[in-house]
């Protein structure tokens, strides 16, 4: 499976009469943009907004954040299973509005977290602070129940993503960058002498504002499967994940998979990425059980020397990311675990539920405990009350002035646990 | 008879399961403490105690699905509450006066969590 991808690059969003890609500007059409993402029954109004990186904008709460794509050649378009039918995705052309974002906001629930300062400490925190946000914000009618608000909310950030990706059709690229996963028997052949490399991406999969989708199923409820990597470029892994900020994975962040990317990077040089096995992380013991040992034998059965394993979220996929640690490692295959962790807010606790001593190359994100105080911006797009309910915060969070004291967890991406961060660790 | 049972203190969750729920007025530690004197006894658990990324310390609520099985000592199952009772403890208890609307949405949340595990039930427990 081949995917050329034309990179755009957006370094500006303004409001204009036609929603067009102008030297590297992207102009939006304020109306026919809310008509679009607002083209739901259930929804009883949109209202867009614009915030750039360096402005003293915050947005809170945010749902998802979703970068607009078109598909130029190819099967299927972005999104497929939600925006379009289910052909496979992940070939021919795809274009890619680099550095714009749709950022979407309401209240679903009341303890619903996520925070984006455009300027300031937090900015420092959040990858979504240095792209161009065009922010969708949807009131659904009164009443609606959480179930569908989820739906309503997450489906009119896709709508908004690909009209905006739309504009990207037939503009001239800015960057070209080339994917290719063959076929398991021919990549093998391709690099011979080069360890062979599968990578185990899980998904947070639990229930209403846990679940993630993939060619619109709920993840929930398969049973790992092979997915070419250059699927996720075109959406084929979409996000109904509200709950954690720090360490949830948007739809964004699934677009631009960090570890996808990585691998590519080093496919035909240090290693032979074979390709995705997507799995879950569910609620029942018996369904983590009968997924890792779905995921070992896959990964197994695809021949690979080492996997990587990414984790979603904390607590309950710790037991997850442990059992597919063991599994594969028991079947003489390397591992190598991504993660973030629950220090406390000193650091000086233990980071995950679970632990095994095979899970001896690990990789952390960052620790979520760590306390920060996000100072009072000029605009606050949402409802900064919120402050006070969101994990991570507590009763008093949002001090008089309007500025924020809680943990970094209330930051959209500030722990990613597919490394979509600017955490890091420097030797001093 | 079923050869399981609820432990909630999420009022949704009795509205639902009716009788297969050991209704507990407590708070989420009373459950995780009431789920571990079960698994003593014999019980299995069936869902994960850390079930969702609210934490344990954010959400009151919290259902547990347990066996009613009454033999030796399930290894995993007490290694899985053990766990999960000392996240809670790391965490810390939050005081706060949650709104009504967020509570009602709170309750929402771990009743759909229980609806996966009550979805998922292993064949054994099907009654």
């Amino acid at each position: 499976m081949r995917l050329e991808i034309g990179n755009i690059f957006i370094k500006d969003v303004q409001f204009g009469d036609k929603t067009e890609v102008k030297s590297g500007t992207l102009f939006v059409n304020k109306d026919e943009l809310a008509k679009i993402a607002g083209d739901d029954e259930r929804i009883k109004s949109v209202e867009v907004f614009l915030a750039r990186p360096g402005e003293s904008v915050r947005i809170i709460p945010v749902k998802d954040v979703v970068e607009p794509r078109v598909k130029v050649s190819g099967d299927g378009g972005i999104f497929p299973g939600f925006m379009t039918g289910v052909d496979q995705v992940g070939s021919g052309r795809t274009h890619v509005l680099k550095g714009a974002a749709v950022v979407t906001t309401g209240k679903i629930v009341g303890f619903q977290e996520g925070i984006i300062d455009m300027k300031g400490a937090g900015a420092e925190y959040t990858p979504f602070s240095k792209t161009n946000n065009v922010v969708v914000k949807v009131e659904p009618l009164d009443d609606l129940k959480q179930h569908e608000h989820e739906v309503v909310v997450r489906l009119a950030g896709f709508r908004a993503a690909n009209y905006l990706g739309e504009a990207g059709k037939d503009v001239k690229v800015d960057e070209e960058k080339v994917y290719e996963t063959k076929p398991i028997l021919e990549q093998v052949k391709e690099y011979p002498n080069l360890p062979k490399v599968v990578y185990a991406y899980m998904l947070q999969t639990q229930g209403l504002l846990h679940n993630t989708y993939y060619y619109g199923v709920d993840v929930k409820q398969i049973v790992p499967t092979f997915m070419y990597p250059t699927e996720a470029f075109d959406g084929a892994i979409t996000s109904g994940n509200c709950v954690s900020a720090c360490d949830k994975n948007p739809t964004y962040v699934h677009e631009n998979s960090p570890v996808i990317t990585d691998l590519f990077e080093q496919h035909g040089k240090t290693i032979n990425f074979l390709g995705c096995v997507v799995t879950n992380e569910n609620v029942t013991l018996m369904d983590k059980e009968r997924s890792s040992n779905m995921t070992a034998k896959l990964v197994e059965f695809l021949g690979a020397d080492a996997a990587i394993i990414s984790e979603e979220g904390f607590g309950n996929p710790d037991a997850d990311l442990v059992m597919n640690c063991n599994k594969i490692e028991g079947k003489g295959v390397k591992t190598c675990l991504i993660t973030d962790e629950y220090a406390g807010q000193d650091g000086a606790s233990q980071s995950l539920a679970d632990s095994t001593p095979k899970g001896d190359a690990c990789v952390t994100a960052g620790n979520a405990n760590v306390v920060v105080t996000l100072p009072v911006m000029d605009t606050v797009i949402g409802y900064p009350e919120v402050a006070n309910v969101i994990a991570g915060g507590w009763d008093g969070s949002l001090n008089a002035d309007g500025s924020i004291t809680a943990e970094i967890q209330v930051i959209t991406g500030a722990t990613n646990e597919l490394g979509f961060n600017y955490l890091t660790a420097k030797t001093v | 008879m079923a050869n399981c049972y609820i432990l909630s203190n999420n009022p949704l969750a009795s509205q639902k399961y009716g009788s297969l729920v050991k209704v507990q007025k407590t708070d989420v530690m009373g459950i995780y403490t009431a789920a571990r004197d079960a698994i003593h006894l014999g019980a299995v658990l069936i869902n994960h105690p850390l079930s969702g990324s609210v934490k344990p310390n954010e959400s009151p609520y919290r259902s547990l699905v347990l066996s009613t099985r009454q033999a030796e000592v399930d290894e995993k199952s007490l290694q899985l509450i053990e766990g999960a009772i000392a996240v809670l403890k790391k965490l810390g208890i939050k005081e706060r006066e949650y709104p009504e609307t967020v509570l009602d949405d709170f309750q929402v949340i771990d009743l759909d969590l229980l609806d996966s595990a009550m979805g998922a039930l292993p064949a054994e427990y099907h009654t």
